[in-house]
């Protein structure tokens, strides 16, 4: 876990402590340690698309893994993705996520089982997390950083691990065979309440106040953290394996939220808001007594 | 809790608004022409160094390909300078269909019978780029520039496919 989520968990474990004792009610199971839910998505396919970056240009991008919504390609809009389906093991997210591509040498390296998206709190007060807007998209980290800029990141988490070796800020020269590459990277959670993209898909976002983890006023309205963490099927000698946007310090990656909104709603009130650890059903498997926010097919009751 | 009901008030407010944000509102160049000329300029720069190691038989044609491409240069910078874009390319160290990459380079100067087949996948790619900015470009002198690039790689790839 990292420093700052540390804080993060100690600092509202406080304050559910506190509220704990003023309301005389509260259990010790109560004390609540996360604050997030998962999307579970699997590759779909590889394309040179981007469809924030370069939308209605196939081919301009370098080379990128989608993941979850199989329609998303270089003319994807809102409404093209929730017409579409999902492998998303939560049936009503359509939205699309993807990364530059993992290579070794010249073969593309996809994950080979479902990956993690966590949906998290970034912001102290979990309680005032809200859904993303229909609509929203977002670049997070940038194809053009530098090693330092990398790794000094708001979203740098561990940066690049492979068995017991963690915090490597470019992909590690040699992983013990059978090992995977994982990388886990945060998103800004702070929206401005105005705009669903920017000029350089990036500013309409902001990460909250390291310190206090609060929104800054320019970005006020808190929405679920998102964190990638991705795994890669490749060890052994690693000195052939880059990303499609060169070292591993461009990391970065792209979501459009395409959920339906009243079943993100429903997970983002349960998990986030109620300090929980849920799977994909809005689930926590420490607290059943909480119930799930979903249904047995992953879908709200209709 | 008044901070949630604002956020919520803000949402339904944007709900139904949902803009796609990027340029300002007078330029005429929207995302796509701004991409197209973005990636255009270094994938005809990344090319020019590859045709200098042409093998004997396709020199004359690589030649031709040299000035032709500096010319589409020329008038993609006056384009970019119109809309007002950085001379940074958002492609450096990128792997992508048709960009002639540092390793690439070295793979045709090591071996130029593989210039053919770089070249044929370069004009192939820069073809169908074309097509895609004219069908969602919106700044029409990017877009009939672009059906110019598009008629050129046709006749390029006939030549091309001539020897």
């Amino acid at each position: 876990m990292s420093r700052k989520l540390s804080a993060l968990a100690a600092a509202a474990a406080l304050v559910t402590a506190a509220v704990a004792v003023a309301a005389q009610s509260a259990q010790a199971d109560d004390l609540v340690t996360h604050h997030e839910f998962q999307a579970n998505c699997s590759v779909t396919t590889h394309l040179p698309d981007d469809p924030i970056v370069f939308p209605g240009l196939p081919g301009a991008s370098h080379m990128h893994t989608f993941l979850g919504n199989p329609s998303t390609n270089a003319r994807s809009t809102n409404d093209s993705l929730k017409s579409a389906q999902t492998n998303c093991r939560t049936p009503d997210d359509k939205s699309a996520y993807w990364f530059p591509s993992v290579y070794n040498g010249d073969q593309i390296v996809p994950p080979n089982f479902p990956q993690v998206i966590y949906y998290k709190s970034g912001i102290l007060k979990y309680q005032d997390v809200v859904p993303f807007p229909p609509g929203l998209r977002f670049v997070v980290g940038s194809a053009t950083a530098t090693q330092e800029q990398f790794r000094t990141s708001p979203g740098a988490v561990e940066g690049w691990e492979c068995g017991d070796s963690f915090h490597n800020w470019d992909i590690p020269a040699y992983c013990t065979p059978g090992t995977q590459l994982n990388v886990r990277y945060q998103a800004p959670s702070c929206w401005n309440g105005r705009d669903l993209d920017s000029a350089n898909h990036q500013s309409h976002m902001a990460y909250p106040d390291r310190a206090t983890l609060v929104c800054p006023s320019s970005h006020p309205v808190a929405v679920p953290m998102i964190e990638f963490k991705m795994a890669f099927p490749v060890s052994g000698d690693m000195s052939r394996v880059r990303l499609a946007s060169g070292r591993g310090y461009t990391w970065h990656y792209d979501f459009m939220n395409a959920w339906d909104a009243p079943t993100q709603a429903a997970l983002v009130r349960h998990c986030i808001n109620g300090g929980l650890q849920c799977d994909p059903r809005g689930f926590d498997l420490y607290k059943p007594d909480r119930g799930a926010a979903l249904g047995p097919d992953y879908r709200l009751p209709r | 809790m008044p901070w949630g009901v604002s956020a919520l008030l803000l949402l339904s407010a944007c709900a139904s608004a949902p803009a796609a944000a990027p340029p300002p509102s007078a330029s005429p160049f929207n995302s796509t022409d701004t991409a197209w000329v973005q990636l255009m300029i270094p994938m005809n720069e990344q090319l020019l160094p590859a045709l200098d190691a042409a093998p004997a038989e396709l020199r004359e044609f690589a030649a031709e390909l040299k000035a032709s491409h500096s010319d589409e240069l020329v008038h993609l910078r006056q384009l970019r300078d119109r809309a007002g874009l950085p001379d940074t390319n958002p492609h450096a160290g990128h792997r992508m269909p048709g960009l002639v990459s540092a390793a690439d380079l070295l793979a045709v100067q090591a071996d130029p019978a593989s210039l053919a087949t770089k070249l044929r996948e370069h004009l192939d790619q820069t073809a169908k780029l074309a097509r895609s900015e004219q069908e969602n470009g919106t700044d029409a002198a990017t877009k009939s520039f672009a059906a110019s690039v598009e008629s050129s790689r046709g006749r390029q790839l006939d030549r091309l496919g001539h020897g």
